[in-house]
């Protein structure tokens, strides 16, 4: 039973069995329409109401009065007034700004009010040309950038720039064999079903988002544009869809630039992105050229925002993002939604975990202490240097060895920041090591041996950030990482997350009284607050053996009994 | 006549019976004519002085006929607005979060006897229903402390200062005396019905026939009503008072408080101006069962709280004498439905260095506790406990 607790004009709590409910339709799912899940501590999950969710919701088609009817038919007090007039004043904005095409010309139309209003903000005031008080032309080419200015300074834009065009019908099916799991079909159903033809679907790593794109395609029976963040994640698509649908090579395939574009092409960012000397776009042209049906962009949340707002000028019927769980140091997380569409779908690790489609793991903070002589280094080290040594701490190449031994028959990653100390650990364990250096060839033909298990080790500099499919990673070792970067975590969390009988590890290792441990713990409080389990061993412990299983055993069970959780406060909290 | 049946009673002593005559003005045989003519009657009792009496069914009827009446003025509306206050019972919790602030701060207070402005903004930060705090120059009446702080704050502390639960000390400051236990053992309903009590008690004097006003609403308000027509309907009921227009005795003292006191609801929509309002549940309990019959639900249930990894430990299920004891060693985060306390190692310390027992605070969190506390916090808090334990000599 969904249960809510509204705690302030913002915030609520929700308690209940989330875990049964990845199906749509239930109230769990509309919970995630309408708030931004913040923290998940079962059986407690603290949801957000913010600006960008219910203006999400209004693009749903939902009114003030249905998201406040909901919210109190579930709510075990009545709402804070507070929580009412802000949903009230959020939503009331919606509409307020209209984007049409008046005689082949954009035109921003909206009241005198709210249209003064916005001419404060400098951003905006630059891409009106001819404001008048009731309406402002618009430059075509700033459209996206107009959109983005105005969902910064929190304005709703109502602009649902799907063409009218029909697309290219294409015979595209699934092969019968391909079974969904059930919140992947949901998340296609609902996706589909969305009237406004755009939209966001977010699942977590190791969740088959690339199943949801491709039968999304398959279900819209359309000609396709599938945007990845790199080659080996391109590659991936290519299989996917040579597997899983009726198409062959001759209707789909990678695109290398010089060739006829295939009706489903997929590419990457980059290749999108690429200019030539004189400045000029080598490729875009190409691909706005045509209509497409559907444009599927992958991972939408790691793409910086420049990227993203050319990549949302591709013109299509249809936009679908796939997105990990939105976090972004940066904070704008606002750009994804407003540039590609609302979020129709999302599903949470803990959910899936539940429900056995993704693995159980184990996360385990090492305490690697400095010897004397680094500890020295260490002190006398200006403060930007100190992360440095902190992270290469040298006396974590025994921990390493030790865990690759006690994980003797497992597939082992390992991760890190700075390649230097990464090159160290590859020599000494005899294993291949791969940066942003390594040719796209051998990286691929690496990924390869390594899943099909005749590499066991893997060493993975940053760029292990970005989705490549891992799929046989029992155990990940982050050596170290980027300066409390939580999506950092997230991603390589997600390296171990797919669905394997027996659980996980995800090793962390962190020089003990150091800088490193601040930032440790800012990163970690994430996945505490997601529901995610973190122990915390010392070196000694792993390198006399044995300990770090008694260990993970002694912390008793949380309360929904299945993650061991292991966090403490940073001073200052 | 109007008044006497309006009252909830039908006995009345000769001073009421007197007073209520004369305020309505009657001619001084008044009271005489009301004997003869058969509604009234006097009773002699041991004591000189006579009571008198209404017979039930003529109360009754004279009751219904002048409220449906009145009911027939009142606009009444059968679909909720959207936008509703309802404040449950905020109070009460905000109450208590004000006596557990009292107790773990050293609150110095102004030669004038208030507590310092940084106080009371970090009440407000605390409380769920928090207040504006620019005061009117001009504010008199409404109890003790009307002119230091916003209304809803000012009467929190009349009361807790007339209860004797809070004491302004000689070295002015403000402290909790142990009379606050006999409050704390007491359901949150029961509470509630106090304050309310002491409300009605402290208003009177501005708002002379604040009870007969509190007595109209419940009738009538059974449905949603419109704020207007119900005033129109109480006529001369509400009066002005100095510096208080009608419209705003009738808005801020009476529809206001009442939604404080989680006696009725508010309801407005969003393009009209209109206010409305209903009675809730709880109103109802509050003014027409006494004190012993109030059932609370909460009661039933023991105070269960969670306790996080992150430390912080959440109470869903409220309960007075839990959450005081966790205020001892951890601090209140937020206020809303759920209240949450945040571990700290200074909240820790400071808990220590007032002396109270930390020990039995950790059996108490594990025994309220639902499920097991976790490891990390466990472990901390032992920690902690050996930490600072040993410099207590010292700090003492």
């Amino acid at each position: 039973m969904l249960q809510i607790y509204p705690q302030d004009a913002k915030f609520l709590y929700v308690t209940g069995n989330t875990t049964g409910d990845v199906e749509d339709g239930s109230p769990f799912a509309k919970i995630d329409l309408v708030a931004q899940r913040r923290q998940s501590m079962p059986p407690m999950y603290l949801y957000e109401l913010t600006h960008e969710r219910l203006w999400n919701a209004c693009r749903l088609g939902w009114s003030a009065a249905d998201v406040i009817t909901f919210l109190r038919e579930y709510a075990v007090s009545p709402l804070p007034t507070s929580m009412q007039s802000h949903i009230c004043q959020a939503m009331e904005r919606w509409g307020d700004l209209v984007l049409q095409e008046v005689n082949g010309r954009l035109e921003l139309r909206g009241s005198a009010k709210v249209l003064s209003q916005i001419r404060q903000h400098p951003e905006v005031a630059r891409l009106l040309v001819h404001a008048r008080q009731q309406s402002a032309i618009v430059r075509a080419d700033t459209r996206v950038a107009l959109k983005m200015a105005l969902a910064k300074a929190g304005y709703p834009l109502v602009d649902d720039q799907v063409s009218q065009v029909k697309p290219q019908p294409l015979d595209v099916s699934l092969t019968p064999t391909l079974q969904l799991r059930p919140y992947q079909a949901a998340a296609v159903e609902q996706f589909v079903a969305h009237k406004g033809g755009a939209g966001v679907v977010v699942l977590p790593c190791g969740a088959g988002k690339t199943v949801v794109g491709v039968a999304s395609l398959a279900k819209l029976r359309c000609s396709g544009l599938v945007l990845v963040p790199n080659e080996a994640s391109a590659s991936q698509w290519l299989q996917h869809f040579l597997n899983w649908t009726n198409l062959d090579e001759s209707q789909v395939g990678l695109d290398e630039g010089r060739q006829a574009l295939k009706p489903v092409t997929i590419t990457t960012y980059q290749r999108l992105m690429a200019k030539r000397r004189s400045g000029d776009y080598a490729h875009f042209h190409r691909y706005a050229s045509i209509h497409w049906g559907l444009v599927i962009y992958d991972e939408v949340h790691l793409l910086p925002a420049p990227l993203t707002r050319l990549a949302a000028e591709l013109t299509s019927a249809r936009r679908l993002g796939l997105s990990a769980t939105l976090i972004r140091e940066d904070g704008r997380t606002n750009d994804v939604f407003s540039l590609i569409g609302p979020k129709v779908y999302e599903a949470h690790e803990d959910q899936l975990t539940a429900l056995g489609f993704l693995s159980d793991v184990k996360c385990v903070e090492v305490q690697v202490p400095l010897s004397d002589e680094v500890r020295q280094s260490y002190d006398a080290a200006p403060l930007r240097q100190k992360y440095r040594i902190a992270a290469d701490n040298p006396d974590k190449m025994q921990v390493i060895e030790a865990l690759c031994q006690q994980h003797a028959s497992a597939q082992i990653l390992i991760m890190g920041q700075y390649t230097e100390f990464l090159q160290q650990v590859s020599d000494r364990l005899g294993c291949p090591m791969l940066d942003g250096e390594t040719p796209k060839e051998r990286r691929l033909h690496e990924y390869d041996r390594f899943r099909r298990g005749q590499t066991r080790i893997l060493v993975l500099s940053r760029i292990a950030n970005v989705a490549v499919d891992l799929p046989n990673a029992d155990v990940a070792i982050q050596v170290s990482g980027l300066f409390g970067s939580r999506q950092e975590e997230a991603q390589r969390l997600g390296r171990v997350l797919r669905p394997k009988p027996g659980g996980k590890n995800f090793y962390s290792l962190v020089s003990t009284s150091t800088l490193e441990e601040r930032r440790a713990r800012h990163r970690q409080q994430y996945l505490v607050e997601r529901g995610f389990a973190y122990t915390q061993v010392s070196a000694a412990d792993i390198l006399s053996e044995g300990t770090t299983v008694h260990e993970v055993k002694r912390v008793p069970e949380s309360r929904v009994g299945r993650h061991v959780k292991e966090y403490r406060p940073v001073s200052g909290d | 006549m109007t008044r006497i049946s309006m009252s909830n009673r039908h006995v009345f002593s000769a001073e009421e019976i007197d007073a209520l005559f004369m305020a309505t003005g009657f001619e001084a045989n008044a009271l005489h004519r009301a004997l003869s003519q058969g509604w009234l009657f006097a009773r002699r009792t041991q004591s000189l002085r006579p009571t008198y009496i209404i017979p039930m069914e003529v109360h009754e009827t004279i009751r219904k006929y002048l409220f449906d009446q009145m009911k027939g003025r009142v606009v009444v509306r059968t679909t909720p607005p959207l936008i509703q206050q309802d404040e449950a019972t905020c109070l009460v919790q905000d109450f208590q979060t004000f006596i557990d602030y009292v107790s773990n701060h050293e609150i110095q207070l102004t030669t004038g006897g208030a507590m310092y402005k940084r106080h009371v903004q970090r009440l407000m930060e605390l409380f769920s229903v928090p207040e504006d705090l620019t005061i009117p120059e001009w504010r008199f009446g409404y109890g003790r402390r009307t002119h230091d702080y916003p209304d809803r704050l000012a009467l929190l502390y009349d009361f807790a200062y007339d209860q004797n639960f809070v004491i302004e000390t000689d070295e002015q400051t403000l402290v909790v005396s142990d009379a606050i236990r006999e409050w704390t053992a007491l359901s949150r309903a029961q509470q509630m019905q106090r304050i309310l009590q002491f409300y009605i008690r402290l208003y009177r004097r501005p708002i002379p026939r604040l009870r007969e006003i509190v007595e109209v609403i419940r009738t009538l308000a059974q449905e949603w009503v419109e704020s207007n027509s119900v005033l129109a309907a109480c006529g001369s009921m509400v009066s002005q008072f100095y510096y208080d227009s009608r419209e705003a005795v009738w808005n801020q003292r009476i529809l206001k408080m009442l939604t404080h006191l989680g006696v009725i609801r508010l309801g407005f929509d969003q393009e009209s101006d209109e206010q409305w309002f209903q009675m809730t549940n709880l109103g109802q309990e509050l003014l027409t069962q006494d004190e012993l019959q109030l059932v609370d639900e909460t009661s039933q249930s023991q105070a269960s709280i969670i306790v996080q990894p992150n430390f912080e430990v959440m109470v869903t299920v409220h309960d007075s004498q839990v959450e005081s004891a966790l205020s001892q060693f951890a601090d209140l985060l937020s206020a809303g439905s759920i209240r949450i306390y945040r571990i700290l190692e200074q909240s820790v310390q400071r808990g220590l260095a007032a002396g109270y027992d930390f020990a039995r605070w950790r059996a108490t969190l594990a025994k309220a506790s639902i499920g097991p506390i976790p490891g990390n916090v466990e472990r901390t808090l032992i920690e902690w406990e050996t930490m600072h334990a040993s410099e207590r000599p010292l700090s003492s």
